[in-house]
């Protein structure tokens, strides 16, 4: 498996916010998480991600139970094994395209520029490398901030609402993206969508609605 | 990547107030540097024992008075001193040379100091041209006194009566002989001509006596006993110039310390300002250290790197200040060296610049700490919120 949830519960000021008793995601898969707004979608992707940690329940990702390690490092392992794509890009402004590639390198404890330059061009921005954020379109930013994702080779990559700021056709392309170079290396990929269009090109969709029993 | 490239960038991103926080730091470190530098110029400078001289014996008086006129030029002879004084000192087993010393005149400005070849033998300057012949009417000149005057090897020229403003011209013509190389002493300004010939002037026939000896002694001990047993005359007095210098020195202490302590306020408030800056800057930076967070950057190296960037702001004000200070200094000093022969190394590093680069570096440091504290304690997932 490449990421299993027994038993987790996360509840924010007292109100519960996600309960999954089971989930198994197999390596290599890649699935769509979508539910009813409020349904936990985000926090299900910061505990995989280790940015949050469950009230209860185990979380095993690539192996290891992020549940049990300290915060840095869950840092070190969010850093080395999982790729994150927001809605809203978050590329850091004043930073250019590669420099933001490398920047998600730094955590890990390594520069590759050459590997910052191939991955750019695999998301097809061979010659906007030297470009800053504000230069770009929002299809070329959410390109880099894939690039960026991929930068650390991950197991696991968690993309949240890719789409959600993109034009319908932009939309298509990333996702199409996202998949294409997730399956080229065996990388799981979670998508967090509640978009049909986005559901409709993924084979295994999970609706957390369900899944929490809410 | 590393993370000083994004501590640079960060300071790039804040051009107008990085800039006038760092200036503000070098303001105040030009000005710690400066005070620091003149301070001990002036005391290395005015230290008598680069001299050579012992004592300087004159008449009755101030103490400070002589010193000031005979060693650095300044101000007015303060009397005479029997003649008899300086041929009992020439004569003392104790003195190993006494050189006597006659003033009042000028020529464009520079002093002249009427005196023997004993001054050339006793401390032995180096001279283009030759020292001058004893009763001759010649005249060595000291470095800074030839560029002047404009007088060159040769030339002849005529004295006027009265140090400060330009008096009556007197009837007898010198002749330059030498011109001494730089000696970085008062003595690079003034004229030095024969006694014998200063005597000769009409107006200083009816002086017996001179303007003051400067007595080189055979050793530290027998100085103090002679500047003692000098003092009992009633017709004279001797004082140790290194002595006199320092006790002038104490009595204005309070000075560079005023300088200091408003320089040091200047560095503080700098400080604040880097507080103040960084710490208005964290509310828009939540979302930065938020994404450096979620792509694995730990609450440490957040911390780091605001750490870093307050440092490193300082840095930049410390170099400039330094920069300043230095070439505060070198003017300052260019205009004490004219006004009194001081030499002054304006570049020369001093020990207590680097305890001032340490303290405003740290100062820096504790200015970021509670900013970097804040970015210590940032939520990843508030950070990344929409409404963030």
């Amino acid at each position: 498996m490449s990421i299993a949830l027994n038993g987790v519960r996360k509840a924010f000021h007292g109100q519960p916010v996600l309960s999954i008793d089971r989930l198994d995601i197999p390596k290599g898969a890649q699935w769509i998480i979508t539910g009813a707004s409020g349904s936990g979608k985000t926090t299900f992707l910061n505990l995989v991600s280790g940015i949050l940690s469950p009230d209860a329940g185990t979380i095993t990702v690539a192996g290891t139970d992020i549940t049990r390690l300290p915060e840095a490092s869950r840092d070190r392992f969010r850093a080395e094994k999982i790729g994150i794509v927001f809605q809203t890009f978050n590329l850091l402004q004043g930073f250019s395209a590669r420099e933001n590639v490398l920047l998600g390198m730094l955590f890990a404890g390594h520069h590759d520029a050459p590997r910052a330059d191939a991955l750019l061009e695999r998301v097809g921005l061979k010659d906007k490398r030297d470009q800053k954020p504000d230069a770009l379109s929002v299809g070329q930013q959410q390109r880099v901030a894939i690039a960026r994702a991929l930068a650390n080779k991950p197991e696991i990559l968690l993309a949240d609402e890719p789409t959600g700021n993109l034009d319908p056709k932009t939309g298509e392309s990333i996702i199409g993206l996202l998949k294409e170079v997730c399956g080229e290396n065996g990388t799981t990929l979670l998508c967090v969508t509640h978009q049909p269009q986005v559901m409709q090109s993924f084979k295994d969709v999970t609706d957390l609605s369900c899944l929490s029993g809410r | 990547m590393s993370l000083w490239k994004i501590v640079l960038k960060n300071i790039a991103q804040r051009k107008l107030s990085s800039t006038l926080t760092a200036a503000s730091i070098a303001l105040g470190v030009a000005v710690v540097v400066a005070v620091l530098a003149i301070r001990a110029g002036a005391r290395s400078g005015f230290d008598q024992s680069t001299f050579g001289y012992d004592l300087v014996v004159g008449g009755k008086g101030s103490a400070l008075q002589l010193v000031l006129n005979t060693v650095y030029h300044m101000d007015r002879s303060q009397g005479n001193l029997p003649l008899e004084r300086y041929r009992e000192l020439a004569a003392h087993k104790a003195v190993s040379a006494a050189i006597p010393v006659a003033v009042g005149d000028s020529y464009r400005g520079a002093r002249i100091v009427g005196t023997t070849d004993a001054f050339f033998s006793a401390f032995q300057p180096g001279i283009q041209g030759r020292a001058f012949h004893e009763g001759a009417f010649e005249a060595v000149l000291g470095s800074a006194a030839a560029a002047q005057t404009g007088l060159k090897l040769g030339d002849a020229f005529q004295a006027s009566h009265g140090v400060e403003a330009a008096g009556e011209v007197h009837d007898e013509r010198w002749t330059v002989v030498g011109v001494m190389r730089p000696t970085h002493t008062p003595n690079d300004r003034a004229i030095f001509i024969t006694l014998d010939s200063f005597r000769h002037i009409k107006d200083h026939r009816e002086t017996s006596g001179l303007s003051a000896v400067i007595v080189k002694t055979r050793s530290p001990g027998s100085a103090l006993q002679l500047e003692y047993d000098l003092n009992q005359r009633p017709d004279c007095m001797a004082a140790n110039p290194a002595a006199v210098m320092a006790e002038f020195f104490s009595k204005f202490d309070w000075i560079p310390l005023l300088f200091l302590a408003v320089a040091s306020l200047v560095v503080v408030m700098a400080a604040v300002s880097i507080f103040v800056a960084i710490y208005n800057s964290m509310s828009e930076r939540r979302r930065p250290i938020a994404i450096m967070r979620a792509l694995g950057a730990r609450r440490a190296t957040v911390l780091s790197i605001v750490l870093m960037e307050a440092t490193t702001l300082c840095a930049f004000g410390v170099l400039g200040g330094l920069l300043l200070g230095h070439v505060l200094t070198a003017v300052a000093g260019s205009f004490l060296t004219a006004r009194s022969g001081i030499p002054f190394s304006p570049f020369a590093v001093r020990p207590e610049e680097l305890a001032v680069v340490a303290g405003v570096l740290v100062l820096g440091a504790l200015a970021g700490v509670l900013p970097a504290f804040k970015a210590y304690r940032s939520d990843i997932a508030d950070g990344l919120s929409p409404s963030s």
